[in-house]
């Protein structure tokens, strides 16, 4: 039981009284250590979300109707700035968070909203999002696994892989191709939610280099997912995706600063704890001095894309350059980092000058992901040459 | 009262008055010989340029510095020559003559190189020393002058044609500034001459590097920004193998990576001024500053670059203006410290304070 008194919601509308109610509530609720081992870590996050949730803090710019408070992205990267400032880990749900769950804010049915939304913010329900395949990663619209459509049901055949969480996930949002004809390719796609449960599904984990295995194929076979899944129109699902991707991208950057600053004041606690040695090196502060910059930078990005937001603007190509602002945070400090390791790396349980080198080694390896997943930095430059600076395709 | 960004739009009648003035037949011929006009200075300062920043009690308009840093990233945008950013940072703190043009003798302009910048030192009202790089001072009416001495540092305003102050004039890769060396044997400084000593000083000095740094920093984006625009254009016109080289993918992602780094240095100067605009009273305005200017110190070199690279043999002529731009980078990026001197020094910050602001 969480011992801690709801925020009166309808008190807070003003960022600064917000910004105050939450350090207050930060002070004096128990933050947990985030365990470096991903069974913890995933239960521990989990319990976490669940005590935002019974607090009032989750989905503050989502819908009532959806279990939200009604607020703004602006209040929610308050909310998130002061997380970070309480060194307080993000929230376990961050598919369903970030990128399922706006989307079916806004294309779902007003059902689908009450019933889905809510057990998602509390961390109830864990989501994966079925996108990529063997043969579809960055040219995603070529995406093979086949809905077809029998009665009152769609019948889902078909492989996707990268699937995070996967193997937790109680709902799948899945892109598939209900139109095999349809030219060009991506206005054959549908948007599905799938109940991980149902048979037919076969969960595989794919152990990353980090020794993660948040990872996953999975595997449909005659998945029966009942018609009333179906996000927004047939064969739109290109839309809704391409959509989400783009609400992603800020709130996902909100989150991912938050854990790349606390991971940097992590190292300086270190760092500090040990001898004076460390704060007069050149090299070590040059070390911090880069990821400080790296992470003002993104910071400054992630307020134009914040603005974007409550402007309540679509996808942009914008979007592809907070990508690329967010991936050379993320591998600058994670490399940076990682560095003052020195040969030291080798020893994965050892603690040179303070530092952890077993979680340092570990965020390293996650920041080259950054580079890749949710659309690769090529793709991204392709979208910026083309639909930002307007240079003629190839 | 202080105007701020929203009040007043300072940008457009400054850019009309560059497009008509600062032509690229203009400072093509001016740059070609030496890159200094006062005629342009006093045009400026008729616009009111200097007026912009002094405080309304000393007969200017008050505008906060927070206001000024898209008028500067014009400046870096049309390549304009002068002491533009001096005249708009050293009214704003000091007592500076009406009608003065001014420079800053500031051996601040580098941490790293401390030991061969030089410095004057005061003691009993004698000041004595070398700076071996004044930026404008040999064309500046008055000096103002950072010396340190036993009572802390101080600030000074000497007339820059006194006898006492040899300024050599230093033959400067720096297509848009003229730099001397101040060499001072020995000179007695009126009381007049002083304009702030102890923790006043030290305060004052803070601030007006800060914004050194800061203003250098958005020089350095108005560079970037035009960089892009001028590299985007070329290659979309430019033809080989019978299409546009902007067609192919190698050259498309490094035009990618300029539009990211300009809009990232954009981005953080607008933060940077937000922050000190709406700061608070322990806001770390150096903290600020320094990170503002490492990255556009790393970033803006690299936007040049790539730019150079894109436009192929033409950018590395004369005749054309990207080399203008290039020198100009690379002198801005060590004004006030690169991304080497200054990430240790946030390093150094962050692990000695520890907050982070």
């Amino acid at each position: 039981m969480n011992a801690v008194s709801p925020v009166p919601v309808e008190q807070i509308t003003e960022i600064a009284d917000l910004r105050r109610e939450a350090r207050r509530w930060l002070a004096e609720t128990e933050i947990p250590t985030v365990p470096l081992e991903l069974e913890e870590r995933y239960n521990v996050l989990r319990r976490w979300q669940r005590t935002l949730f019974d607090a009032g803090w989750m989905g503050l710019g989502w819908s009532r109707e959806a279990g939200g408070r009604g607020l703004t992205a602006r209040h929610q990267q308050v909310f998130s700035e002061e997380l970070a400032r309480a060194h307080a880990p993000a929230p376990i749900g961050l598919i369903g968070l970030d990128v399922v769950g706006p989307s079916i804010h806004r294309y779902g049915s007003s059902e689908q909203r009450s019933r889905f939304l809510p057990p998602l913010l509390a961390g109830e329900d864990i989501w994966c999002q079925g996108f990529s395949e063997p043969s579809a990663g960055s040219d995603l619209a070529s995406l093979r696994t086949r809905a077809l459509r029998h009665g009152d049901k769609y019948v889902v055949n078909g492989q996707k892989v990268w699937t995070s969480w996967g193997n937790q996930a109680s709902w799948c949002a899945l892109l598939c191709r209900t139109d095999p004809d349809a030219e060009p390719k991506h206005a054959g796609i549908s948007y599905l939610i799938v109940d991980m449960s149902s048979p037919g599904i076969t969960v595989r984990p794919l152990v990353q280099m980090t020794g993660d295995a948040e990872f996953c194929e999975v595997f449909f076979d005659n998945v029966e997912v009942p018609v009333g899944n179906l996000v927004g129109k047939e064969n739109d699902g290109w839309r809704i995706a391409l959509d989400t991707l783009s609400q992603e991208r800020g709130n996902y950057a909100m989150r991912r600063q938050v854990e790349i600053g606390w991971g940097v004041e992590k190292t300086i606690d270190g760092l500090r704890g040990t001898s004076l040695e460390s704060t007069t090196n050149r090299r070590i502060s040059t070390a911090i001095g880069e990821s400080h910059v790296a992470l003002r930078v993104l910071d400054a990005q992630i307020r134009r894309t914040v603005q974007r937001l409550i402007d309540e603007e679509g996808p942009h190509p914008l979007d592809s350059i907070d990508k690329l602002v967010l991936n050379d945070a993320e591998q600058v400090v994670g490399r940076a980092l990682a560095d003052l390791l020195g040969p030291f790396r080798l020893d994965t349980e050892s603690q040179p000058l303070g530092l952890n080198a077993a979680q340092l080694i570990h965020d390293h390896y996650f920041s080259r992901a950054a580079s890749i997943y949710g659309g690769t930095s090529q793709i991204q430059r392709n979208i910026v040459a083309e639909r930002l600076l307007g240079l003629p395709r190839s | 009262m202080t105007l701020t960004v929203a009040d007043v739009d300072l940008v457009t009648p400054i850019r009309e008055f560059f497009d008509r003035r600062v032509t690229s037949d203009y400072r093509h011929a001016l740059l070609s010989g030496g890159g200094w006009d006062p005629e342009l200075m006093a045009e400026l300062d008729d616009l009111g340029w200097s007026e912009l920043t002094r405080p309304e009690n000393r007969g200017g308009l008050g505008i906060d510095l927070t206001a000024v840093a898209g008028l500067i990233a014009l400046v870096g945008d049309r390549l304009v020559p002068g002491p533009l950013v001096e005249q708009l940072i050293l009214p704003a703190y000091l007592d500076i003559p009406d009608g003065s043009l001014v420079a800053f003798a500031d051996p601040a302009v580098t941490l790293d190189w401390a030991s061969s910048i030089g410095s004057v030192h005061m003691e009993s009202g004698q000041i004595q020393g070398t700076i071996e790089l004044v930026r404008f001072g040999g064309e500046a009416d008055s000096l103002v002058l950072a010396v340190d001495g036993p009572d802390g540092p101080a600030l000074l305003l000497l007339p820059g044609s006194d006898p006492a102050l040899v300024l050599t004039p230093i033959t400067s890769s720096d297509p848009t500034s003229h730099y001397v060396r101040l060499e001072i044997a020995s000179r007695t400084v009126a009381d007049a001459e002083i304009l702030a000593t102890g923790i006043e000083a030290a305060t004052l000095l803070r601030q007006i590097r800060a914004w050194f740094r800061l203003l250098t920093a958005c020089e350095i984006s108005g560079i970037a920004r035009r960089m892009l625009e001028k590299t985007v254009e070329y290659v979309a016109q430019r033809q080989q193998f019978g299409k546009p080289v902007g067609s192919f993918q190698a050259v498309k992602h490094i035009a990618a990576s300029m539009a990211q780094a300009a809009i990232s240095m954009e981005a953080l100067c607008e933060a940077t001024v937000s922050d000190i605009a709406s700061a608070e009273v322990d806001f770390d305005i150096e903290m600020a500053t320094w990170t503002a200017k490492a990255y556009a110190a790393g970033a803006g070199r690299q936007v040049v670059e790539d730019a150079l690279q894109l436009h192929g043999g033409i950018g590395f002529t004369t005749e054309y203006d990207l080399h203008w731009y290039y020198r100009r980078v690379l002198a801005l990026r060590t004004w006030y410290g690169d991304e080497h001197e200054l990430h240790a020094l946030i390093g150094s910050r962050r692990l000695t304070d520890g907050v982070d602001r």
